[in-house]
């Protein structure tokens, strides 16, 4: 062996060795350090988050009230937000012929969940915010799948842990959530709890102390209306059936997997101060509200199990005009001028698409 | 599974296949390899991952096409340096990437960017800090994720968890794919901004045929 060759290979060692020693702690956002205010036009609290928020993001309260953020201030970790109104009701197919082709007709009910976080825990049960063994989020989710059972639908509930809770999280759960995916089920649900105050997700609920549940949306992805409208579907059969169930939606930045599948929902059980049993509790009311979105009999039931056209033609919309804009971006950067970057793609059309479209190199 | 949900989900396969196809070509492999390299990433994507142990299992156009793809890429480099620049890279990569994973803020929409895309961004730059090589930065995003994760499995076993690693579980869209691709792009682009700053107005002596550079013939 070279010395070149001998020295290329101790680097190569001692990278391998030395990658554990980076283990730093991540930055986590379980435990409240990181606590976001939401707020109205008349200065007056709306909502919190354990989280960032950014411009762009959109919030519906719970009596459908609509706001989206304007302006954020890092150093109070506040948010200014915009009335925008009363968010539209959730609607039924718009394109009917699409979700009429839509309706699975084989009867199968089948949902799928898992935990990306698999830390995150209660302090009243679990003893601490973050585990690394037996976390809370694991019993609420199993409730959930409990429920769900009791009703008829099989519930598959990925036990699977993507630890650490890091940047990279969403990155491991994505894989647990693509094999799920492929089971074809109704609805894919990543179960979370929240890292606000408990008292914003007290509530009562036929007479029973319960936690509330906020639906989380991530807009950066091509199936965000979908996911947004789905969204709606459950907090408005919610709404009907359960009054004070779910708190809110947040509509973040991100993706969240939520690009992996178009009835794709993370849902925060909960808040790290809340006790455990609350929020297994409102799994049982969530089950309720699943099934009869999903699988009731009423023309929005249908409605949400199907694909509405306007979303999937939006969805579209926005996945090929980003891919489009990504390489008109890429090919003028690349040569330098508008001419040069319409015969690069050009060119580059013709190969992909076999000669059908754009020019082919002479 | 509804039409509106194969639509949306046949969009985004259509998309990763043309992006894909494209990279893939600025890595001196043929149209039809290219081609082939990335139908197998797609369509591997949806076997069942392959299961070695109980904790351990890849997936086939997620890990091992992409695996194969690097080794192939590796053995095909014109020196023997090349060889160990793009496995350098690699390790610089792994451990970058695993530190940028537990640096960066936990909750996705903290970032600028997606952190998979960071990861290829990085993998990228190194790739060409080492190498200048396009192939090298494909090997650097792809085996910088693989061995990342492996560590990252390794370090949640040594916490207690009972970790499951699932290499490329993700098939296509897996970030082991995305950072490869990313890197490539990223590599590609940062050669021909210097090539252009270094040439000024004058016309390119040289241009990309068939995955590889030719000298242009001046009139």
């Amino acid at each position: 062996m070279t010395a070149r060759r001998a020295r290329s290979a101790a680097l190569l060692l001692a990278a391998l060795v030395l990658m554990p020693l980076c283990a730093a702690p991540a930055r986590a956002e379980t435990d409240g350090d990181c606590l976001y205010t939401l707020l109205g036009p008349d200065g007056a609290m709306l909502t919190q988050r354990g989280g960032r928020m950014y411009v762009g993001d959109e919030y519906i309260a719970g009596n459908d009230m609509w706001y989206r953020v304007v302006s954020v201030d890092d150093a109070a970790q506040t948010a200014a937000a915009e009335y925008l109104g009363s968010a539209p009701e959730a609607d039924v197919p718009a394109f009917s012929a699409l979700a009429e082709g839509g309706k699975d007709g084989d009867g199968k009910k089948l949902i799928a969940m898992y935990s990306t976080h698999s830390d995150e825990s209660y302090v009243p049960e679990d003893g601490t915010a973050s585990k690394w063994k037996g976390a809370g989020i694991y019993d609420v989710g199993d409730s959930l799948k409990k429920a769900l059972e009791a009703r008829g639908i099989e519930a598959v509930y990925s036990r699977e842990t993507f630890l650490p809770h890091d940047a990279d999280a969403y990155n491991r759960s994505r894989r647990t959530a693509e094999e799920l995916m492929k089971q074809g089920p109704d609805a894919l649900l990543d179960i979370h709890r929240d890292a606000v105050p408990a008292e914003q997700y007290e509530t009562e609920v036929d007479g029973e102390d319960i936690s509330k549940v906020r639906l989380f949306v991530g807009r950066n992805n091509q199936n965000a209306a979908e996911n947004k409208a789905f969204a709606r579907q459950i907090k408005a059969e919610a709404d009907r059936m359960y009054p004070g169930l779910i708190k809110d939606i947040f509509i973040g930045k991100g993706n969240y997997n939520q690009e992996l599948y178009p009835h794709a929902l993370l849902l925060e059980f909960g808040t790290h101060e809340i006790e455990k049993e609350k929020a297994m509790e409102a799994a049982d009311y969530v089950a309720d509200v699943l099934d009869s979105v999903l699988y009731g009999a009423s023309a929005k039931a249908e409605g949400a199990k199907g694909t509405r056209g306007g979303d999937v033609a939006r969805g579209i919309g926005w996945a090929v005009g980003l891919a489009v804009l990504a390489a008109a971006a890429y090919a003028l950067i690349s040569t330098g001028s508008l001419k040069a970057a319409w015969q690069k793609l050009g060119r580059a059309a013709s190969e992909v698409s076999g000669g059908l479209f754009g020019k082919g190199r002479k | 599974m509804t039409i509106g949900f194969i639509l949306l989900l046949v969009t985004g396969a259509l998309i990763l296949f043309g992006a894909g196809q494209r990279v893939l070509d600025r890595l001196r492999l043929s149209d039809r390899a290219a081609i082939l390299f990335i139908v197998l990433i797609i369509a591997g994507g949806f076997v069942p991952d392959i299961a070695v142990t109980d904790r351990f299992a890849f997936n086939l156009g997620g890990a091992l096409i992409p695996l194969a793809l690097c080794a192939y890429l590796w053995i095909r480099a014109d020196t023997a340096l090349e060889r160990v620049r793009c496995l350098v890279a690699a390790a610089v990569s792994a451990v970058t990437i695993f530190a940028l994973g537990r640096a960066l803020p936990a909750d996705p929409d903290a970032l600028p960017i997606d952190p998979g895309w960071a990861y290829g961004i990085a993998a990228g730059l190194i790739a060409y800090v080492f190498g200048r090589s396009r192939r090298g930065a494909f090997i650097a995003g792809t085996l910088g994720v693989m061995l990342s994760d492996t560590a990252n499995w390794l370090y949640a076993r040594s916490m207690g968890a009972d970790q499951r690693l699932v290499l490329g579980g993700a098939g296509g869209y897996d970030v082991i794919v995305i950072a490869g691709l990313l890197a490539v792009l990223l590599s590609e682009l940062i050669g021909e901004l210097l090539e252009r700053i270094k040439r000024g107005r004058r016309k390119p002596t040289r241009e990309f045929v068939n995955g590889d550079f030719v000298r242009r013939e001046q009139p």
